[in-house]
């Protein structure tokens, strides 16, 4: 059997049975006598956010362990090289904790305020073998590793393959093409440590890139509507099941993020389709189940967002007095503990579980059909174009009334329009042209971090004033505490300003002529009557 | 990059032996080292197993760009890389003579981002090669046998570094092959006077460890590391490692 030249560049893989040392070394016969000098174990943990980002930003970072030594090792995907390596452990996962001089920015960038957790283990077997030439000059070293994987916090460590990773010396290079010829019959493929990664991970029955906060839900245009409602509600609970480990174990602050914009999804696309396609009372019954959701959950999510803001909120005041809002900072975390309680008290009592398994069964265990509503049996895509087209009209009117003298209330409403608009064109996206309907949600996205930008600022100083209020009944902080409070909460109004301005130029924009096409042409003509 | 020359107009002082075991030292404390083997004789490749460069010619050393990049060869010892010897090498001086004065350090300077450390083995003659050497070099290393007359050849050297205006040049001298049964031996290294600021305290001494290098074809800390040599080597680097980098005695 002829095998093509190997991709020098990377390792060499096998993952038929195990071959041993000796094999190994009658195999390189022809490059030089060989000898393994070394045999030593390495553990190599991989990690990830819970959304994968690393591996959607093409890089894998590793820690690997060997005798006494620990490193943190990012790779780029097709490079075998590390982009980076920074000596110790991972520390709490968190970037504000990792090297920030030895590791990538991209890593910090992707990762963000998220935690890095483990994905896959790989523990190693490794054989360290030199060829030596006529003189007993070593000429080439490589290492023979025999992979083993296992999912963290499981045992079983299924033997994954095997690899031979080459350590070229300099004026030597000759040699190392001389051995993977002759070892490319027993190692017949090739792959970088992205690569390995993903096959490792493989054996162990998992898939990268398996969760992401995005909606990606295949629909086929004639699909029943209320079939479509199903799988979208379906996709919808599978997200807030899947976070809810991570909420509960308090990871990190966007599995909580994550949860509540899938029940914001629901919501919205309760109010916006399924009121024409499931029952009546179903769809009443999940409204007011899913607001609970939602009510349950937003102290403890507002908590969260503005410990993450505090360190936003000390840049906004000199910085004499940025000291003064550390007992801000410590009451937001008591309060965030004793919500803890309520919250984990919530998610894991009955009443969270029936809501739960009661939406999970109906959906699951009925076909469309008998009882449900009226355009139950419309195919999916007609009944998509009316109900965005019908949306984005209810916006456009909304959005077009008001303007710098409306009450707050108003912008808060098309603000909500927009976000159910949005939600509603993502669940539907695979129905249209991918191209054209990235280009229709990128024009909505900027109308709505403006409108965004106004209802947080909105939001957070009326909030700031009301903790400020909770602390003072409670006697946490000083004058001064209060003082930087109010110089924080002062800075933000002064952005409500910025942002009601920037609207108008923004909204003439999203209303323009062509956007207005676009949305017509894409939506219109499939509409229902 | 520092470069430090092991020089001595006379042969068969230990100037291979210095290059070599220095070299050795330096990159395991962790310096990344090149040896470049200047001497057509080539001890320093045989030390380290790897075969002189019989193809190739000083001509195209000196005008390829790359060429002395594309000849490092890395030894079997981590941080430590050669340039092995070349036939042609003894023609250098003839080629060098038609070039620059600078020509040599600017060769080696194109190193710099990769090494630490460069290490000159220089054949024993004083010659346009010698003085290309000379000011390529951070600091020379004179190994002498203590006896009057290697002394009469640091004199001669001395006076030809200031003749050619290379007297700015660091300039260290340790006594090599001593022998403590030779009454000249004895007497030479007790008067400090003779090599004055630019003696170094160390001496290493003639053993028979040092002879086996030749057939074990290593360095000699690396088959004998408490040996009397390997010690005095030890010792040597520190010295010589304080007058490169400035770096404190550990």
């Amino acid at each position: 059997m002829k095998h093509k030249l190997p991709d020098l560049n990377r390792p060499l893989f096998r993952t038929g049975a195990r071959i041993n040392r000796r094999e190994l070394l009658k195999a390189l016969q022809p490059a030089g006598d060989g000898a393994v000098v070394e045999n030593h174990a390495a553990h190599y943990q991989y990690y990830d956010t819970f959304d994968w980002r690393l591996y959607f930003g093409d890089l894998t970072l590793v820690s690997i362990e060997s005798g006494r030594q620990q490193n943190l090792v990012v790779f780029r995907k097709g490079k075998s090289e590390p982009v980076a390596t920074s000596p110790g452990p991972i520390g709490s996962g968190f970037v504000r904790d990792l090297d920030p001089e030895r590791l990538p920015a991209a890593v910090k960038r992707l990762v963000g305020i998220r935690r890095l957790i483990p994905r896959l283990s790989v523990f190693t077997d490794c054989n360290q073998v030199r060829i030596v030439n006529n003189d007993q000059k070593t000429v080439l070293r490589l290492t023979l590793e025999t992979l083993c994987a296992e999912k963290p916090g499981r045992n079983g460590e299924p033997y994954a393959g095997q690899r031979i990773l080459f350590h070229p010396l300099k004026g030597y290079e000759n040699y190392q093409q001389k051995a993977a010829k002759n070892l490319i019959a027993l190692f017949p493929e090739c792959l970088d440590e992205f690569e390995t990664f993903l096959h490792c991970l493989k054996t162990v029955g998992d898939r990268a890139g398996d969760y992401s906060s995005g909606i990606n839900i295949e629909l086929e245009p004639n699909m029943p509507a209320g079939q479509a409602a199903r799988q979208i509600h379906l996709y919808l609970l599978e997200m807030m099941k899947r976070n809810t480990p991570g909420i509960l174990g308090d990871i990190d602050t966007e599995y909580l993020h994550d949860f509540r914009v899938a029940t914001r999804r629901t919501r919205s696309a309760l109010s916006l389709v399924d009121n024409e396609v499931l029952p009546a009372d179903v769809v009443s019954k999940a409204k007011q189940d899913f607001q609970l959701i939602g009510q349950m959950t937003s102290r403890f999510r507002d908590l969260d967002v503005y410990l993450l803001a505090l360190p936003g909120y000390k840049s906004l005041i000199p910085a004499e007095y940025r000291e003064n809002l550390d007992a801000f900072g410590q009451f937001l975390r008591q309060q965030r503990q004793s919500e803890k309680r309520n919250l984990e008290g919530f998610l894991a009592g009955g009443r969270y579980h029936d809501i739960i398994t009661g939406w999970h069964d109906y959906l699951a265990g009925t076909e469309a059909g008998a009882g449900d509503g009226e355009s139950a049996l419309t195919p999916v895509k007609s009944m998509a174009s009316h109900c965005i087209w019908k949306a984005w009209t209810r916006l456009m009117k909304k959005a077009k009334a008001i303007d710098s003298q409306s009450p707050k209330e108003r912008y808060h409403e098309v603000r909500i329009l927009a976000k159910k608009l949005r939600y509603l064109m993502e669940f539907m996206s695979s129905l249209y042209p991918r191209s054209e309907m990235k280009a229709a949600i990128k024009n909505l996205k900027k109308l709505q971090n403006v409108l965004g930008e106004f209802q947080d600022a909105v939001v957070q100083s009326a909030a700031i004033r009301r903790y400020g209020c909770e602390m003072s009944a409670a006697g946490i902080g000083d004058a001064e505490t209060l003082m930087a409070m109010g110089m924080v909460a002062e800075t933000i109004v002064a952005r409500e300003q910025i942002a009601l301005e920037s609207f108008k130029a923004t909204f003439d924009q999203f209303s323009n002529k062509a956007t207005r096409t676009h949305f017509i042409n894409l939506f219109s003509k499939d509409s229902l009557p | 990059m520092q470069v430090l020359g092991i020089f001595n107009m006379k042969g068969g002082v230990g100037k291979t032996a210095t290059a070599v075991n220095l070299a050795y030292i330096a990159a395991s404390q962790g310096k990344r080292t090149l040896i470049w083997d200047l001497d057509p004789q080539g001890a320093s490749s045989f030390y380290f197993r790897i075969k002189p460069k019989i193809k190739g010619g000083s001509e195209k050393l000196l005008k390829g760009k790359g060429a002395l990049e594309s000849r490092i060869k890395a030894t079997d010892f981590a941080n430590l890389d050669l340039i092995p010897a070349d036939f042609s090498n003894r023609e250098l001086d003839l080629r060098l003579a038609e070039e620059k004065q600078s020509r040599l350090k600017k060769l080696v300077g194109g190193l710099s981002d990769d090494y630490d450390l460069m290490v000159l083995d220089c054949p024993p003659s004083m010659s346009e090669l010698s003085e290309q050497i000379f000011r390529a070099c951070n600091l020379l290393l004179v190994p002498m046998i203590p006896t009057t007359l290697s002394l009469r050849t640091l004199e001669q050297l001395r006076s030809f570094l200031k003749k050619e205006n290379l007297d700015g040049l660091k300039l260290r001298t340790f006594y090599s092959m001593v022998d403590r049964r030779k009454k000249i031996h004895v007497e030479t290294l007790e008067d400090k006077e003779l090599t004055g600021k630019i003696g170094l305290d160390t001496f290493v001494s003639y053993a028979s460890a040092v002879e086996r290098m030749g057939t074990e074809r290593k360095p000699v800390m690396a088959f004998s590391p408490y040996s009397l040599p390997t010690l005095q080597y030890l010792k040597l680097w520190d010295e010589v490692r304080q007058v490169l980098f400035r770096e404190k005695s550990d």
